[in-house]
């Protein structure tokens, strides 16, 4: 049992320099807060200016009513708040200072035409919206502004449109949150980080020349790196279960499969050693390691999904899955994965193309890492 | 003593780059000697030491280790303790862990690992610092470690590289009645840059120049290669030592 020798000897030297294991597995759980106060301090708001010039028409003043009803319908579960504007001018003026994102004209003859439309009369009323166009704030507020527009006419006139749209969620998406959607890309984030502290575990003993002794023994170079990555793969789960504990703090809540999870942080963890042996085998020293390595965490972190959204060229497609640029990159599949489980309640059935990849990568990565790092680092005569 | 050689080095040749570091040298070491491996820096014999263990490839030649190749049976290794020129641990264990670590690696139980353990931080003088981190430890104490982890598996061949390096007066009078007390159980191949020392521990002596062997044979028949004596002042006439021999042989001047 030479494996549970390196375990015990990779699991003292891991908690005699603990503050490299903090500032590993702290870095994911940091990032969730900041997302977090991100999501709280951006949530998803709109202004609409009303600027009323209905004149009335026999007694009906429709642009007051118009007026009064949207504005109430201005609650917290709606994203968009309507104010009355003097004029035209003041509501461009709230626009070019970004106090409003778009503004809702109701013409002079609306009572008129309203009236007109109530009898029955062939009549369109000309409502005229308007804004910073290429702003995507503006596109969200003319939607609801819409919306709510054309149920105070039907309301009001009787007149039903011909369609009718009902919106379902996929998956539990509708009971999510933006927040919600950007942790499992940080639960990746969190075994990416494990790079560090595994390459830095293989590169120690060709740093210190305690390779030498490990090369004159019995053990074999497959229990030596099986020892040390199964040290590795616990400080990964706990890092996992640091960052699901401070986003469940926040408010998150895990509705997958806890067994998909399970499948696919494992495989990640694994793929990510396997890279961090090929980091060990291209460097000598610890130092090395710091610097070498901050260049493929920036892909892993900005190039799969794991921080931000991302899609690059497709390079061929299975199973309606695309395997892209960045998926050469075992993170993005795992992100992929885990928002399907988490979002979609997809069954391991629904991600076996991400898997296929995930354990696809992570076994290229261990081959090309244990090749190289034996020829670097480890042989013999 | 067995005349049966326990190391056999023949036209071992090793080169790096334009650099013969070690040219064609042919040594045999017998059972249960000690046998005292001396040249001046960069004269080959680090580059020999990896060979024997089998950490270097040779680029021809062999060696043998008790009468088979080296290169052919791979578990031949085991049957060495190396004491490297450098300090080689693991910082962050304390001095038990890493000797029952290496005892584990070797193959060694978990009970018996900690009883050779404990032994030989004993032995070593170690005992009181065993369960402290090494990295805390004086250069000496890690001298001694050094030479600890190479004997943790009981091996028949002992290298000692420059092990007394660092060690002060008493640890050197105490490393060297330990490891007297092998023979004639192990076979020692030790270098040194302390000619006293491999006059007092070596049966026979190696000096190795340009990766050759220049001389071999007891310190006594080296030392009368040279002439017996050397007359200092009119009245003054010494014994000549294993020094003058080494420095007649390999010369003044300076090497990298």
């Amino acid at each position: 049992m030479k494996i549970l020798a390196v375990i015990m000897k990779s699991l003292s030297e891991q908690s005699r320099q603990i503050w490299v294991v903090i500032l590993t597995i702290s870095m994911a759980p940091f990032f969730v807060g900041i997302y977090y106060l991100m999501w709280e301090s951006t949530k998803l708001s709109m202004d609409v200016e009303i600027v009323n010039l209905d004149k009335g028409y026999g007694g009906f003043d429709y642009g007051k009513e118009i007026s009064q009803f949207v504005i109430s319908q201005s609650s917290d579960e709606l994203p968009v708040n309507f104010h009355l504007s003097a004029s035209r001018d003041n509501a461009l003026n709230q626009i070019r200072n970004k106090k409003s994102d778009a503004i809702l004209i109701l013409p002079e003859d609306f009572s008129e035409k309203a009236v007109m439309l109530g009898r029955g009369e062939n009549v369109q009323i000309p409502f005229e919206l308007t804004g910073d166009l290429s702003d995507i704030n503006y596109m969200l507020a003319a939607t609801w502004t819409y919306e709510l527009i054309g149920a105070f006419i039907s309301e009001n006139t009787g007149i039903k449109t011909p369609f009718e749209f009902r919106e379902t969620p996929a998956g539990v998406s509708g009971e999510m949150n933006e927040f919600d959607l950007y942790v499992p890309g940080l639960l990746i984030l969190s075994t990416v980080m494990l790079m560090f502290t595994a390459a830095i575990a293989f590169v120690r003993e060709p740093e210190q020349k305690t390779i030498i002794r490990l090369k004159l023994s019995q053990l074999k170079n497959w229990e030596f790196i099986t020892g040390v990555s199964l040290v590795q793969m616990f400080i990964g789960f706990f890092s996992i279960l640091l960052t699901l504990a401070v986003a469940a703090a926040l408010g998150f809540e895990f509705r997958g499969s806890w067994g998909s999870f399970l499948i696919v942080t494992t495989l990640t963890c694994l793929s990510i050693i396997g890279f961090s042996l090929i980091v060990a085998a291209l460097t000598r020293t610890v130092n090395q390691v710091l610097v070498v390595g901050n260049f493929p965490l920036f892909l892993f972190m900005f190039f799969t999904g794991a921080m931000m959204p991302v899609h690059g060229p497709t390079l061929f497609s299975f199973a309606s899955y695309d395997f892209t640029l960045p998926g050469l990159m075992s993170p993005y599949h795992a992100v992929s994965a885990l928002k399907k489980i988490s979002i979609f309640e997809a069954s391991l059935g629904e991600i076996w193309p991400e898997l296929t990849c995930l354990a696809g990568i992570t076994v290229i990565y261990f081959l090309i890492g244990a090749l190289l790092y034996r020829r670097q680092h480890l042989r013999l005569l | 003593m067995d005349s049966i050689p326990v190391i056999q080095c023949e036209s071992l040749t090793k080169s790096f780059g334009q650099l013969k570091a070690v040219d064609g040298l042919n040594l045999e070491i017998r059972k249960g000697e000690i046998l005292g491996f001396l040249g001046p820096n960069g004269a080959g014999k680090t580059t020999t030491i990896n060979m024997i263990c089998g950490l270097l490839n040779p680029d021809s030649g062999t060696v043998k280790i008790l009468g088979k190749d080296l290169r052919k049976i791979q578990e031949l290794r085991f049957k060495i303790g190396l004491c490297p020129q450098e300090n080689i641990f693991w910082p962050k264990l304390t001095g038990l862990e890493q000797l029952q670590f290496m005892a584990r690696m070797y193959g060694i139980g978990i009970k018996e690992s900690r009883v050779r353990a404990y032994q030989l931080l004993d032995q070593l003088g170690l005992k009181g610092k065993a369960s402290s981190v090494t990295a805390k430890w004086s250069g000496g104490m890690k001298r001694r470690l050094n030479i600890a982890l190479a004997l943790i598996h009981d091996p028949e061949i002992l290298i000692l590289d420059e092990h007394e390096a660092g060690l002060d007066p008493q640890s050197r009078v105490m490393v060297r009645e330990f490891i007297k007390s092998f023979v004639p159980h192990k076979t020692v191949l030790l270098t040194t840059h302390n000619m006293d020392e491999a006059d007092r521990m070596s049966e026979r002596v190696a000096v190795i120049d340009s990766g050759k062997i220049i001389a071999l044979g007891t310190p006594g028949e080296l030392k009368a290669l040279i002439g017996g004596e050397q007359q200092i002042k009119e009245w003054v006439v010494r014994e000549k030592t294993l020094e003058d021999v080494f420095i007649q042989l390999t010369g003044k001047k300076l090497r990298s």
